[in-house]
């Protein structure tokens, strides 16, 4: 079976931080020149004004409707759908996974009768973090619509990629994907509504305004339902983050890429926060994060309020980049400090022979203090730009 | 016997030295039997590696076309509802699934440039096939300008190769013929020397698929689907799935289609193999002869080796170290020089496999020696064999004897009568094996007859001789002139080697004759078939079907401007595609039955009236089979042949078997509105049209193209146009055949040269004898001449009664085993006086050396000298 690259990586039980592929891309051989640029896009294109003109840039005052906005927006540039969580089966055993899904627009004034014109490309990762076996593996796949191939529906949550997709079920998400080692088949529900990041769900990256994306998450998805390792099927359940992310704008000029975390505590708050990471190394005053109440109720919080301090570092032995894994995170006006570390410190993805795109994302723990109280979590981190500073495409 | 002690070495170097005098005292016999065996051994090893070659291009390019996908699915001719990848997505969980479409095309400034064009899902295509794009200045394209480019529905991308050869820039716009009409692509990059950059030799181009879709105007359609999965039990459970549910398509591994390919090609390509080792028999008379004479030659010499104390064994040992270092420096030449013909060879079968089998061109490369190994060895055999009875027969010269003046020896040391009992017999071997059946599809009991048909002849060639002096001699005595009567009087005298060189040039002879005869015999028949086959006036085709595989086709708007044409009678449409059947393919021919077909459109061999047969036929699922077809698998008037469609099998009754020229494979006849209803296909791929009396086919032709539809290009040949591009297709088909024949003849008159010169040399003293009384040395210039136009004569006299013979077994045995075409009697006399004629004159050139070799023999006076 190979439906998509995939990736394994070990880490053994002596502590001895090593990586060895197990599965390595059967034919390395070929460079997937197309698929190339798809993941510089995920990060970049995003940035780039290439084709930005024919795209709506996202605003401040956008006139949110749910459950319409949890479709697609092809007016915009870019979009994501991210999905990522802690997972746990009947023995204990926890499980990290990321299913995201992207659509970059291409070229919409294209004219060709043909349903294969690439106007849009769908791409997508999915990885899974076997916590216990130390394993991290990933799977993606990249289409144009095609017939059947992939899409998402506008005015309602539909995205598919491929057999890979997710999809608005009664009060809840499905989520579905199937690699050759690993296969989930989740349903996720909040019992809070949607929140709105950034101010009102208006997200700025840069110095620029149009350096910005609308943005809203489903921080507390409780998840249930079946995980696949191998042939054999678990029940799991757990907590899950969502994130929607749509926009046409540029990149700042001045920024390297990202960390993002999206943090689930033990109260049942929540805590993300996004940091743009500058070429002299300092954050984008653009950075903030949000706070979420158990009721729901969203907080912005501002860069000024986020102190943060790299507590360890991972050097990946296969792209040489350093990733801080080890975290401590103070938040002052929330009596938030949290000592937040990868669960697993391989949770890179290296898709240079194909996406082009080398990042961190993966589970982590939690340990803190929340007003002086001992507080736990877990949540997923988001490291990117860390291989190499993004040059931007001249068009 | 007393040996010389330490005699270890002494024979050794006594070896060396008479190797050395012998090549110094006779160099012209040496090199023509060095060339004799080059020549032989160098056309096989040419056809062979020619063979391998062409097989081994379309191995590689099937295998770079395919890439690492190892399942494909395609529709029967024509393509499929895209909507199908939907259907299939299920089959993911087995492995990628890819999408396809293909096209073929021609720039228009030069249509004859075919490309094939891969219609590919570019985003994941590189999954399967290794595709490498350059841009300007041949870097790498960076993957946002591949991106950029890939929404543009004129990208192309051209080989390296090709795109050099025509002085494509990339970014350049170039008009290409696409099917009926021209459209404008643009040159987006290249692709690089590898992959399926190297595949078709040059000829693959690649596109995205959306692009693909529009420019061959196949929106929503796919013409393949390919699957890449790892698991071969996986892979054998999805192909049989997906035959059982789609029963009119064609699942198969990518690499199937070269074992059909090379199943198509196999009796071509063992023809063409049979045909070489002829070359080689002739080069094996030719040393057999040549080693002869050179054992007549040192009776003297060997009797003095005996008397100072040589064994038999040594003897025999010397004369077959030396035959053998011979035939291996011929064998060494000849294997080389056919490594060099075979790129010529290549060029020519390569012309012919395109023209008759695939519309591919082939990549001139030549493989390895190794691929020619078997048969080299072979070759290496048969000439060392022939090396073997002279050797022995210096076992029998007389130590005592032989230092005497007059001794002979008899290399021929069986009596004719044995020869004679056993060349008769060899004949009945030949009658018997004509008629044996095909095995695997090969006539290989017609190769064996024509074998033993050319043994035979060669081994009653002594009697022969014998028989046409015993019923002609007083005539020759009487009419002839001294010298030609003497001459005769010479051959007979020494049949050991004058009717080996006859045998190698009465085999020759029939080679060519019967070639001549089969392909003449041949052609004339394909003049008539298409006589009276080809009765419309015009025939249209798509401006692309230059290759003529009738793949391309016209769109319904050019068919409309068609039957619009003042003076246009009737118009007859054809669809023509390639079907799967029993385990191979076959071609379907659809036309119109429905009254409006000319009387005479096709020959019914079974002698009934065509224009009744058809009509009874349309709107019948009916058909009519070719003869190739027929004969090649059984099939009878009557039966039924069951072919997949898109909606299931259908069965279609036999009504008739007609004659069919144009291919070997086998083509089933029907009518057209049976075809589109049953294959959901009216796709059209030519026309053919009749005019109505007063209009020529000059003025409706410009007509037509006043009228076609902007940007619309068409072929458009008259009758005469058609019938002379397919003889002229048919002629290259078989320029190969008289190149093998020259190089026959050239090796059997090398062989006249030797053995006259031999017998000149032999009878040394008998001209002295002759000068001395008087002959003039014209007169023995003249002796000489008749000797050789005595062999010419009469090789070319058998030579044409055998072809004759092996005409009928090649056009009624072979023929009809290989390919299964009913070939009408008709001898090429005027050719055939023609190269008779000249085989007559090489065979009197060759008497001119030996003529000069006796006049310069020295005088009597000298002699006695001496």
């Amino acid at each position: 079976m190979r439906n998509d690259q995939r990736h394994l990586k070990h880490q053994d039980t002596k502590g001895t931080k090593k990586t060895g592929h197990l599965f390595i891309i059967q034919n390395s051989k070929s460079l997937f020149i197309f698929l190339s640029v798809l993941g510089v896009l995920v990060v970049t294109a995003v940035f780039s004004s290439a084709w930005a003109d024919d795209y709506t840039i996202a605003k401040p005052n956008y006139k949110w409707a749910f459950p319409t906005d949890h479709g697609s927006h092809p007016n915009y540039k870019t979009e994501w759908w991210y999905y990522v969580g802690h997972l746990k089966d009947p023995k204990g055993k926890r499980y990290g996974f990321e299913l995201s899904f992207f659509r970059v627009g291409l070229n919409r004034k294209t004219e060709n009768p043909s349903s294969f014109t690439p106007r849009d490309l769908y791409f997508s990762h999915f990885a899974v973090s076997d916590l216990s076996a130390k394993k991290f593996w990933y799977a993606e796949k990249m289409n144009r619509t095609g017939p059947g191939l992939a899409g998402a529906s506008e005015g309602r949550m539909n995205i598919w990629n491929e057999n890979w997709q997710a999809w608005r079920e009664g009060p809840g998400h499905h989520l579905k994907a199937d690699g050759d080692i690993y296969g989930l088949d989740l349903i996720v529900q909040s019992p809070i509504p949607a929140t709105l990041e950034g101010q009102h769900g208006y997200s700025r990256k840069g110095s620029d305004p149009k350096n910005a994306s609308l943005y809203y998450s489903f921080p507390w998805f409780i998840a249930n339902g079946k995980l696949r390792v191998g042939s054999d099927v678990k029940y799991v359940s757990g907590k899950t983050w969502m994130d929607h992310e749509f926009f046409s704008g540029d990149m700042d000029p001045n920024e390297l890429g990202w960390n993002w975390f999206g943090l689930q505590l033990s109260d049942d708050t929540e805590l993300m926060i996004y940091l743009m990471r500058q070429k002299d190394g300092s954050f984008h005053p653009a950075s903030s994060g949000t706070f979420i109440n158990k009721a729901g109720k969203a907080t912005h919080i501002y860069l000024a309020d986020i102190h943060t301090k790299v507590l360890e570092t991972w050097k990946s032995p296969k792209t040489g980049a350093t990733y801080p894994i080890h975290w401590e995170i103070v938040v002052p006006s929330q009596r938030l400090k949290l000592d937040v570390k990868a669960s697993l410190d391989d949770q890179e993805l290296d898709t240079t022979k194909s996406t082009q795109v080398v990042y961190w994302e993966g589970a982590v723990d939690i340990t803190g203090t929340k007003a002086g109280k001992d507080i736990t979590g877990e949540g997923y981190m988001e490291l990117t730009g860390y291989d190499k500073a993004f040059s931007l495409p001249k068009n | 016997m007393a040996s010389i002690p330490s005699a270890n070495n002494a024979p050794r170097a006594l070896f060396w030295r008479l190797f050395f005098r012998h090549i110094q005292e006779e160099p012209a016999r040496f090199v023509l039997t060095l060339l004799g065996i080059a020549l032989g051994i160098a056309l096989m090893v040419a056809i062979r590696l020619a063979n391998g070659a062409a097989m081994v291009s379309f191995h590689d390019s099937v295998d770079l076309m395919a890439g690492r996908a190892n399942l494909s699915m395609s529709a029967v001719g024509a393509p499929f509802s895209e909507n199908l990848l939907k259907d299939l997505s299920e089959t993911r969980k087995q492995g990628e699934m890819l999408p396809m479409v293909e096209g073929k095309m021609a720039p228009q400034d030069s249509p004859k440039a075919f490309l094939t064009v891969l219609g590919v899902d570019l985003l994941k295509d590189n999954q399967a096939r290794d595709i490498q794009v350059l841009g300007i200045q041949g870097k790498p394209l960076t993957s946002n300008e591949m991106l950029q480019l890939l929404p543009r529905p004129d990208a192309l991308f051209l080989s390296k190769k090709y795109a050099d050869s025509k002085g494509y820039k990339v970014g350049q716009t170039i008009p290409f013929l696409v099917n009926d009409h021209v459209q404008n692509l643009n040159l987006a990059g290249v692709l690089d020397n590898k992959g399926v950059g190297e595949a078709l030799d040059g000829t693959l181009a690649v596109m995205d698929i959306a692009a693909a879709q529009k420019t061959f105007n196949k929106i929503g359609q796919l013409d393949c689907l390919e699957w890449i999965i790892d698991s071969p039990a996986d892979r054998e459970t999805l192909q049989a799935q997906l035959q059982k549910l789609y029963p009119g398509y064609r699942v198969e591994r990518p690499s199937r289609r070269s074992e059909q390919i090379e199943k198509m090609l196999s009796a071509f390509r063992a023809n063409l193999l049979a045909l070489s080792l002829v070359s080689i028999l002739v080069g094996a008379f030719l040393v057999y002869n040549s080693m002869s004479i050179a054992v007549v030659r040192r009776v003297e010499e060997i009797g003095i080796l005996r008397t100072l104390g040589l064994t038999q064994k040594e003897v025999v040992r010397f004369m077959m170290a030396e035959s053998f270092l011979l035939a291996l420096a011929g064998v060494v030449l000849g294997v080389f020089l056919g490594k060099v013909m075979a790129y010529d060879v290549l060029k020519v079968i390569g012309q012919t496999i395109h023209n008759l089998y695939l519309p591919v061109p082939l990549e001139q490369r030549i493989p390895s020696l190794a691929h020619a190994g078997l048969w080299i060895l072979l070759g290496v055999l048969l000439i060392l064999a022939a090396t073997i009875p002279p050797a022995l027969s210096t076992a029998h010269i007389e130590p005592g004897l032989a230092v005497r003046k007059g001794y002979t020896v008899v290399v021929f040391d069986r009596k004719i009568s044995q020869f004679t009992l056993t060349g008769f017999l060899a004949w009945v071997l030949a009658a018997i094996f004509s008629t044996l059946p095909a095995v695997a599809g090969l006539p290989l009991f017609g190769f064996a007859s024509a074998f033993f048909l050319l043994i035979g002849l060669v081994l009653l060639a002594p009697f022969s001789l014998l028989r046409i002096y015993g019923l002609f001699r007083v005539l020759l005595k009487n009419l002839l002139p001294s010298e030609g009567y003497l001459a005769f009087r010479n051959l007979l005298s020494d049949l050991s080697r004058s009717s080996v060189s006859l045998g190698a040039l009465v085999m020759a002879v029939a080679l060519l004759v019967s070639v001549a005869v089969m392909v003449g015999s041949f052609r004339q028949t394909v003049v008539t078939w298409l006589d009276q086959t080809l009765r419309a006036d015009l025939y249209i085709r798509p401006a692309t079907d230059l290759d003529g595989a009738m793949s391309s086709r016209l769109d319904p708007q050019t068919l409309k401007a068609f039957s619009q044409i003042p003076g246009v009678k009737a118009m007859e449409k054809l669809r023509t595609l390639t079907m799967p059947w029993n385990g191979t393919d076959l071609s379907i021919v659809a036309i119109d039955m429905n009254g409006t077909s000319i009387p005479g459109r096709v020959l019914l061999k079974s002698g009934a009236d065509p224009s009744i047969t058809l009509a009874s036929m349309a709107g019948q699922p009916m058909v009519l089979a070719s003869e190739p077809l027929a004969l090649k698998h059984g099939v009878k008037p009557g039966n039924w042949i069951v072919l997949s469609s898109p909606s299931g099998p259908v069965s279609l009754r036999v009504k008739d078997i007609y004659y069919d020229y144009s291919n070997d494979r086998g083509t089933l006849m029907m009518d057209r509105a049976v075809y589109a209803s049953l294959f959901k296909d009216d796709a059209i791929n030519g026309t053919a049209l009749y005019l109505q009396p007063g209009f020529t086919a000059d003025a409706v032709t410009q007509d037509i193209l006043k009228r076609l539809p902007e940007g619309t290009k068409v072929l458009i040949q008259s009758n005469g146009g058609l019938k002379s591009g397919a003889l002229k297709v048919f002629d290259q088909t078989f320029a190969i055949t008289y190149g093998m024949e020259a190089i026959a003849l050239l090796v059997a008159v090398l062989g006249i040269l030797t053995t006259l010169t031999s017998l000149i040399l032999e009878r040394r003293q008998e001209i002295i004898l002759l000068r001395y009384i008087g002959a003039e040395r014209a007169k023995v210039t003249r002796m000489i001449l008749w000797e050789a136009g005595w062999i010419g004569l009469l090789g070319n006299l058998m030579g044409l009664a055998a072809g004759m013979v092996l005409a009928l077994l090649l056009i009624n045995v072979i023929n009809v085993q290989s390919f299964g075409w009913t070939i009408q009697w008709h001898a090429p006399w005027g050719f055939l006086a023609w190269a008779l004629g000249l085989v007559f004159l090489a065979t009197l050139a060759a008497g001119f050396y030996p003529a000069q070799v006796a006049n310069n023999l020295p005088t009597m006076r000298e002699v006695t000298q001496e």
